[in-house]
């Protein structure tokens, strides 16, 4: 860095001394902080500006008005900007826009209802028509229901009447009992597959017609 | 040495810059013309950036060159000036006394001081003019 800063050698590069065709930047070149004063510059004394107490008086009055004057336009159009956001019109404007917002969307809320409320009208009629009918159904098929339990109940107790007339009772109990002495029934017997009936290990024969038949139901049973 | 300003990147100049919400701003002239043709941009930049750095936003124009009509024209964008003079964008010197001159602000006391000293040099002109044509 040091020999970079020698003043030959830093112009010899900015003027391209070393290289065979002489180019010499012109624009976006300047002198950098830590080189002296040109030499052509070396005993220039720059002028100071004279100004005249007047003038400075003058331009001191002037620029002291012109400074509070800007300080309450900045604070005037701060507070422009802060009431843009949070004034009371601002906010009684946003709050009428959100009113008639919402009054818009109650409207369609309300028309929305009605539409719905007439298709639901219309549905629950056919519902309600459905439902009687079925209702309706419904009774009559009881009804029958009924009906045919009834008609089952009269045939039970019509049958239990026919039967009541063999029925053992107080009047002729005396003659169901000589009846039951007088026809003993032995039960203690076998049968074989043919349907032969033994007692006590002895073939018993029965050569009528009816007995037969009685001998059939006997297997049945 | 500079290298950045020649490697520009490629931006619209018209705004979108980087804006902080706490960084001062300055509300300047960037000049947008080429070799002795001078035009320039008035822009909100962050105060710290170079004066060719991609702007926030485009504030108006100013061309300095007299037109055929002689007149010298200037765009501004009172609104956004506006707001970002409540946000509290510093002014530079050219941008304040042109706004001064529009009217929009109270004319910037370097007006009245260049005035002067134009007429006070105007007026020693005419004085040695006098006095070399009466000697």
């Amino acid at each position: 860095m040091q020999h970079f800063c020698k003043q030959e050698l830093l112009f010899g590069k900015l003027l391209c001394k070393t290289k065979p065709v002489n180019q010499q930047p012109v624009r976006f070149t300047r002198k950098p902080r830590w080189l002296p004063r040109a030499p052509s510059k070396m005993f220039r004394v720059p002028v100071r500006p004279k100004i005249s107490t007047e003038e400075r008086n003058e331009l001191f009055q002037l620029f002291t008005t012109y400074r509070t004057s800007m300080k309450s336009i900045k604070k005037q159009l701060e507070y422009e900007l802060e009431t843009s956001y949070t004034g009371q019109e601002v906010l009684q404007e946003i709050a009428n826009k959100e009113e008639a917002l919402w009054k818009k969307c109650l409207e369609i809320n309300d028309n929305w209802n009605a539409e719905v409320a007439l298709a639901r009208d219309e549905r629950l009629a056919i519902e309600r028509e459905a439902q009687r009918k079925l209702i309706l159904a419904q009774l009559i098929e009881k009804e029958e229901e009924k009906k045919k339990q009834l008609e089952a109940i009269e045939e039970i107790v019509r049958l239990e009447k026919e039967k009541s007339k063999s029925y053992i009772t107080v009047e002729n109990i005396d003659q169901a009992i000589d009846k039951a002495l007088d026809n003993i029934v032995n039960y203690k017997y076998a049968i074989d597959v043919a349907g032969n009936i033994y007692y006590n290990n002895e073939l018993e024969k029965q050569t009528t017609e009816t007995g037969k038949q009685q001998q059939q139901v006997k297997v049945v049973n | 040495m500079r290298a950045y300003r020649i490697l520009k990147k490629l931006l619209p100049s018209s705004g979108g810059g980087d804006d902080f919400e706490k960084a001062k701003k300055a509300i300047r002239l960037t000049r947008h013309g080429c070799a002795n043709r001078p035009f320039y941009h008035i822009v909100v930049v962050l105060q710290k950036r170079d004066c060719k750095a991609h702007p926030i936003e485009q504030l108006g124009t100013y061309d300095p060159l007299i037109n055929h009509n002689g007149e010298k024209l200037v765009s501004l964008n009172l609104e956004r000036i506006k707001y970002w003079m409540a946000k509290n964008a510093r002014l530079s010197n050219p941008v304040a006394e042109l706004l001064g001159l529009s009217g929009f602000l109270p004319i910037h006391p370097r007006t009245y001081m260049t005035a002067w000293r134009n007429r006070q040099k105007n007026q020693t002109e005419a004085n040695t003019s006098e006095t070399a044509t009466s000697s």
